[in-house]
């Protein structure tokens, strides 16, 4: 390639790697400073932000591990997180796949029903009320099949799969293939990127979601850890004026800013782990999905 | 590992003999009927229905308690959703005072009959009433008792104000100023003397929370970040704090001690910049030489009261929050306490938080079970103000001996021991969260501390605690309002004169009908 930038387009250029070195400070100091605070032991002054703290402690990440509802909570999440998204996405791709097809009777309909939902739904007493009724209160349902199909991500997937040649569907026909054999050898290998690109999204949200716990899980061994951490974090920090509600901890080696900062790391590190694996699907996947209409 | 299952087999038959002892005595209740209770009680851990003490107080109450966990970061919102669904708690909490309103208007609180609190509850009363007077009002609507209020036993207690001892020293100034005048000559000498000796200056007299000390000498109970109304009382007159007339003369001082680099310019932004609430990043730092953030026990240096181990040992007190802080960024660090600053009126005061936090309610269908809301209310009485201290502290804290141990039963000091010492709400784990505060008069040595320091003192309280309909619908713009005024007139934004144009936009936009809402009520409940 016989190109060479311009001063114009390199300084643009510049001005965009600076920008974006900008943002990524932005985005990483917070956790840098979580961070910081959850490694400090209690010797370290909070009202002097250091990036190394002077005295290294692991006391608050030992505490935090002790603490007796973080195990229960990590099992419920890895349970609706793995559950979740693997339901989610055969759904998602059981669904896409017919709605991708020219022939499919009254495709337009079922489409526009599916998106229809992407901005009405019914608020949260009505969707209570259902899964009440369900009989899906404290159970791992309650979390998986509320969110089941997310209209976005099908519509994602759906496009995906209109971009492959209707050939290959021909070709596999004649070799004797049903439609389940097709979607399954076929379709599904091609659709790798995509299918890596929604699970990492509904992965991800299965993780930080807390507030549908909050609504379906009445007791502690049905709660997930996002609530657990929750509950650590805005603890003492409401401007909470009863004190006899609080406790009065004597004789501290942690204190509680370093607890909440250590809750944190250890309800976050965990799916942020997943980011690199799935990286190289990742950024093909919307790329693809975003081309086609 | 076969002498800890010793342990805790022996633990664990301690235990029974307990229950089996609780169980054996023959209850008042046990003849009645059982009883099914829906209770939503404040909760920061959820509780284990088999919890030990929930089970206690069932058999000694002959009741099935069915405690449903709120969240307490969004407790009313929960409430509401289960409400909307159609299960309506038979006794629950509302966490935001306003909300008592909300749930009479939408008919599921109970009306509690005249007599019934004093009957059924009559320690909470006797306690209300001796500690609170007044306060029981608040829990009335239209001349009917809806809510039991919940009222605070340490908001007795005003801002602290502290001073840099060594900063007071350097500037030769022999003690903590008493009157307005001493203060602010004080502070143009902290602003203008170098204190810190740098040769540098970078020193501010004070900052966001101490201007509640220059609003409190004027009578005004105003605090920059308490994001409730508060009132005051002029004449026959209940008006907001945000309009009182002497707001503006302290305004004109505010002002004037920004144009002279005395009051912090970053008080916009506030003293604490990150982290925990109640630390003044701005006076740990050195930057300024007087602050009124966070409460009386942030304050507390290490050792200045002794407590009692569970083997009666003495040992010195833990530093509170903000004194451990400084301890460990600047240990030459002095200082000192304040008492409220006199005023040009002569009279004292600084602000001081609402003594009613929460109220207790019953849902609508216990207005007709009678027996079921005076069940209710007797084991909300004995867990909240039992006069028996053994029993209350049991229904509040779990079994002496397994999860506490008193130290020092006449303080009331109890020792959590291990491992509920590091566990954050084990006794709501446990059931033992049937009860709320009661105003007792405080007895801890911590408390001790505080009415050995006057801060029970000269605190201005807001006259109404209570939220009225109008307070909801207009409360978030008009404290916008405020908050944009004081930021205007104190950096000169907006000259002082404004303030006479701010009085009128504010009872324009809600404030006018706030302030006879407020007045209805008051003359309608304060007949004296």
């Amino acid at each position: 390639m016989s190109y060479r930038a311009s001063a114009v387009e390199r300084l643009v250029t510049g001005g965009i790697y600076a920008l974006m070195f900008l943002i990524c400070v932005v985005t990483l100091y917070p956790f840098l400073y979580i961070l910081s605070t959850s490694l400090a032991s209690s010797n370290v002054p909070l009202t002097q932000i250091q990036l190394i703290p002077p005295e290294i402690s692991l006391e608050s990440y030992r505490r935090v591990l002790e603490y007796p509802l973080i195990g229960i909570g990590y099992c419920n999440t890895i349970v609706r997180t793995v559950l979740g998204t693997f339901l989610s996405v055969l759904v998602t791709l059981m669904m896409a796949y017919p709605l991708s097809k020219k022939y499919f009777p009254h495709r337009t309909f079922w489409t526009g029903l599916v998106v229809f939902t992407m901005f009405f739904s019914g608020g949260i007493i009505p969707n209570y009320i259902l899964v009440r009724s369900l009989g899906l209160m404290n159970t791992v349902w309650a979390l998986v099949l509320p969110e089941l199909v997310s209209a976005f991500n099908l519509v994602i997937v759906r496009n995906f799969m209109m971009s492959l040649p209707d050939s290959l569907e021909e070709s596999a026909k004649i070799d004797g293939a049903n439609d389940i054999t097709i979607l399954f050898r076929i379709v599904l290998p091609i659709c790798k990127p995509i299918i890596a690109t929604i699970a990492l999204w509904v992965a991800v949200w299965h993780w930080n979601s807390w507030f549908d716990s909050l609504i379906y899980a009445t007791r502690a061994e049905n709660q997930v850890v996002q609530l657990v951490m929750r509950r650590i974090v805005l603890e003492g920090s409401q401007n909470s004026m009863s004190l006899s509600a609080q406790m009065n901890r004597q004789n501290e080696i942690v204190t509680p800013e370093n607890l909440k900062a250590a809750t944190i790391m250890v309800t976050t590190i965990p799916i942020l782990l997943v980011y690199p694996f799935v990286q190289k699907y990742f950024v093909k996947g919307i790329m693809i999905g975003s081309l086609k209409g | 590992m076969k002498r800890d299952f010793r342990k805790l087999f022996l633990v664990m038959l301690a235990g029974l003999f307990v229950i089996s002892m609780a169980w054996g005595a023959p209850g008042s209740f046990a003849k009645e009927k059982r009883i099914k209770i829906n209770w939503v009680p404040y909760s920061i851990q959820p509780t284990d229905p088999n919890g030990e003490i929930l089970k206690w107080i069932e058999e000694k109450f002959n009741a099935d308690i069915d405690v449903w966990n709120m969240d307490e970061s969004k407790f009313d919102e929960m409430v509401s959703l289960r409400m909307a669904a159609g299960e309506i708690p038979d006794f629950f909490r509302i966490s935001k005072v306003a909300n008592l309103g909300n749930y009479v208007n939408q008919g599921v609180a109970a009306v509690i009959p005249n007599g019934y609190l004093k009957k059924y509850a009559p320690n909470i009363y006797k306690c209300i009433q001796e500690n609170a007077p007044g306060f029981m009002d608040y829990g009335r609507i239209n001349g009917k008792m809806y809510g039991i209020p919940i009222v605070s036993p340490t908001n007795i207690f005003h801002l602290p104000l502290v001073y840099r001892e060594d900063w007071l020293k350097k500037v030769g100034v022999a003690k903590a100023p008493e009157t307005l005048a001493e203060f602010e000559k004080l502070m143009y000498k902290f602003a203008k003397e170098d204190p810190d000796g740098n040769g540098k200056k970078d020193t501010y007299g004070l900052s966001n929370t101490g201007m509640a000390a220059v609003f409190g000498a004027f009578g005004v109970p105003l605090n920059r970040w308490a994001k409730d109304d508060y009132f005051v009382k002029r004449g026959n007159r209940i008006l907001n704090a945000a309009v009182a007339p002497e707001l503006k003369s302290a305004l004109a001082l505010l002002h004037k001690w920004y144009q002279d680099g005395v009051l912090d310019p970053e008080f916009i932004t506030g003293e604490n910049t990150g982290g925990y609430w109640a630390l003044s990043h701005a006076f740990i730092n050195s930057r300024i030489g007087f602050s009124c953030s966070g409460n009386y026990y942030h304050w507390i240096p290490a050792g200045d009261y002794s407590q009692v181990t569970p083997d009666g040992k003495k040992i010195p007190c833990d530093p509170g929050a903000i004194a451990k802080e400084i301890g460990l960024v600047n240990p030459a660090m002095k200082y000192a306490f304040g008492m409220p600053l006199q005023g040009p009126n002569g009279q004292r005061g600084i602000f001081q938080f609402n003594r009613l936090m929460n109220f207790y309610a019953f849902g609508k269908q216990v207005e007709k079970d009678r027996a079921k809301m005076a069940r209710i209310l007797q084991i909300f009485d004995f867990a909240s103000a039992s006069p028996d201290l053994d029993q209350r502290y049991r229904a509040q804290w779990g079994i002496q001996g397994k999860h506490w141990v008193w130290v020092d039963k006449e303080h009331e000091e109890k020792n959590f021991l291990p491992p509920y010492d590091k566990q954050d709400g084990y006794n709501h784990r446990l059931g033992a969260c049937l009860w709320s505060d009661m105003p007792f008069p405080p007895k801890q040595m911590r408390e001790q501390w505080a009415y050995q320091h006057g801060l029970n003192k000269y605190g201005i309280e807001s006259v109404i605690q209570f939220s009225l309909p109008s307070m909801v619908k207009y409360g978030a713009q008009l404290l916008k309002m405020r908050d944009q005024m004081l930021i205007s007139i104190i950096t000169g934004d907006k000259p002082v004169e404004w303030f006479d144009q701010y009085v009128k936009d504010y009872m324009r936009a809600g404030g006018a009908e706030v302030e006879k809402e407020v007045n209805q009520w008051y003359k309608a409940n304060h007949k004296k």
